[in-house]
């Protein structure tokens, strides 16, 4: 394996991928697991694909877009729909929680019509849907490095703001934090993440990474820097333990990841369990 | 050059929809004072305490925070808040006591810039003003309710706000705990010059407790010193809470 790493560019793409985005999926998914938001990451993932759809469909067309990296194309959809999500919130104010199932199904509506407009790319799809170790190119790479230091620097200055938001978001209002802003900001960068985690894990499995190690993590966490460290030494090893694995089982990767985070999530549920019985 | 009013409200009205929650109101608090709003479920308390703090807009009448009007005032750091809401949080949030009450820190250290060093000890002071100091790192959903609300009173007293603002703070307290609950307010308000403002809709605990009580009731039925306030005769008191004596009382039961 680690003769392979050196040797093969696609391996070296897919484990730096790998590593960064199992820092800032899992960072942001505590925020989004505390705030109860877990599902937007469902809603989103599906709409980036459709982006990525559109993307491909333009570049079979029109040639200057096939030079176009997709990722754009769902980065770009991925945060319209989050603008959206939030925008659908405050029209359906009683039901906010129909903004998800809402721009869920638009998103995979839209996906399937430019899947079907292009019936050429069946292959990447795959890929796509569920992650892929060989997919990754260099310029992928680039931008999520470029992405995951923008959200890192984002939400390390945000920090205790978005804490005080999700803890207790009547008080934060009351003292002033500008809420709504900082809401908006962080639903941007959510998008952006899932976005750029898609080529790895896949739309499908994408919000396990947001959410499982952050499940796991409170679990056992007693304070929320902890919830936030473990979470990201969990998503860690499940996205390298995934990506290891899957190269080997020839496996996309995104179902072995989600199986190592679930098994991560069962061991710290039994621990807690038995620690609970013991004491 | 007497010093302007902490709060001055000056004739606000409220409407939601068609429906007159509060009408014509005025009252000031000066520094120093206690003060306990207090009326029955629905009598607008909570909604006079949000239109004080920006949490509603305002549609009309006027509301001076230091003598500045509300839109225009930014000393938002002055003023400390313990929300009705803090005693149904999320049990299963996974902080500590120290993460808690130090996010009361949040607008004073300012957007982008990291709590300073000394942090820890501000907490602590706090946390020992409301006798919680040896619970700085215990998980917040571990404690028990009276528990968790002095911790959340640690956390806006520890940006030091010369004014703090409660509302229902005892609500699922039980009840031997509220009266050291209120010994602890007056002990602020003594020691510290703070000025309190509580919202309740229990006026019998709160009045013997306090330095002026104001009556809410849609409209303002009495405002003034607590043993003014204690002197009203039974009938003009039954008269501003109409039928919701009983049902308050079962309340509590």
């Amino acid at each position: 394996m680690i003769d392979n790493l050196f040797q093969y560019e696609f391996l070296q793409n897919a484990f730096l991928t790998g590593i960064i985005i199992g820092v800032i999926a899992p960072f942001l998914g505590v925020f989004i697991v505390v705030r109860k938001m877990a599902l937007i990451t469902d809603a989103l993932s599906h709409v980036s694909l459709s982006g990525i759809a559109a993307s491909l469909l333009l570049g079979k067309y029109f040639a200057p877009f096939a030079l176009l990296n997709p990722l754009y194309g769902g980065m770009a959809f991925s945060v319209i729909g989050a603008l959206l999500i939030e925008k659908l919130r405050t029209v359906y104010k009683h039901y906010e929680e129909l903004a998800i199932p809402i721009m869920m199904s638009f998103g995979i509506g839209l996906g399937v019509i430019f899947i079907s407009l292009a019936d050429g790319f069946n292959t990447d799809l795959f890929g796509y849907l569920f992650g892929s170790v060989s997919a990754v190119s260099r310029a992928d790479l680039y931008v999520i490095i470029l992405i995951a230091v923008l959200v890192f620097i984002t939400i390390f200055l945000l920090y205790k703001e978005l804490f005080l938001l999700s803890f207790d978001e009547e008080y934060a209002k009351a003292i002033g934090i500008p809420g709504n802003g900082i809401h908006l900001l962080f639903v941007i960068t959510v998008a952006l993440v899932i976005a750029v985690s898609m080529r790895i894990v896949g739309v499908l499995l994408v919000s396990s990474l947001m959410t499982l190690p952050v499940a796991a993590s409170i679990r056992v966490a007693k304070s929320f820097k902890q919830a936030i460290i473990l979470s990201v030494i969990f998503g860690e090893i499940s996205v390298i333990g995934g990506l290891v694995s899957g190269f080997y089982l020839e496996i996309a990767p995104g179902g072995t990841i989600v199986i190592i985070a679930a098994t991560l999530l069962l061991g710290t549920v039994l621990y807690k369990k038995f620690r609970y019985q013991k004491s | 050059m007497t010093e302007a009013p902490i709060i001055e409200i000056k004739n606000v009205t409220y409407h939601y929809d068609h429906f007159t929650v509060l009408e014509n109101i005025n009252l000031q608090v000066e520094r120093g004072d206690f003060l306990a709003i207090v009326g029955p479920n629905g009598s607008g308390k909570s909604t006079l305490l949000k239109l004080i703090l920006g949490l509603l807009k305002k549609q009309q009448g006027d509301i001076y925070l230091y003598g500045k009007p509300l839109e225009s005032f930014d000393q938002w750091e002055k003023i400390g808040f313990v929300s009705q809401k803090a005693n149904s949080f999320n049990s299963g949030f996974p902080a500590t006591v120290y993460e808690v009450v130090r996010s009361g820190l949040t607008k004073k250290t300012g957007l982008f810039h990291f709590f300073p060093k000394n942090t820890r000890e501000h907490v602590m002071e706090a946390l020992k003003a409301v006798e919680m100091e040896s619970f700085i790192d215990r998980n917040i959903g571990e404690l028990s309710g009276g528990q968790q609300q002095r911790v959340f009173i640690a956390r806006a007293i520890v940006s030091n706000p010369e004014l703090l603002i409660l509302d229902e703070p005892t609500v699922g307290v039980d009840a031997k705990r509220v009266a050291q609950f209120y010994q602890l307010l007056q002990r602020l308000n003594h020691t510290r010059n703070m000025t309190l403002i509580i919202v309740s809709h229990d006026v019998g605990i709160i009045s013997d407790k306090v330095s002026h009580v104001a009556c809410l009731n849609k409209t303002l039925y009495f405002h003034g010193r607590s043993h003014e306030f204690a002197a009203l005769d039974k009938e003009a008191l039954s008269f501003f809470y109409g039928h919701d004596v009983d049902v308050l009382k079962h309340e509590h039961i």
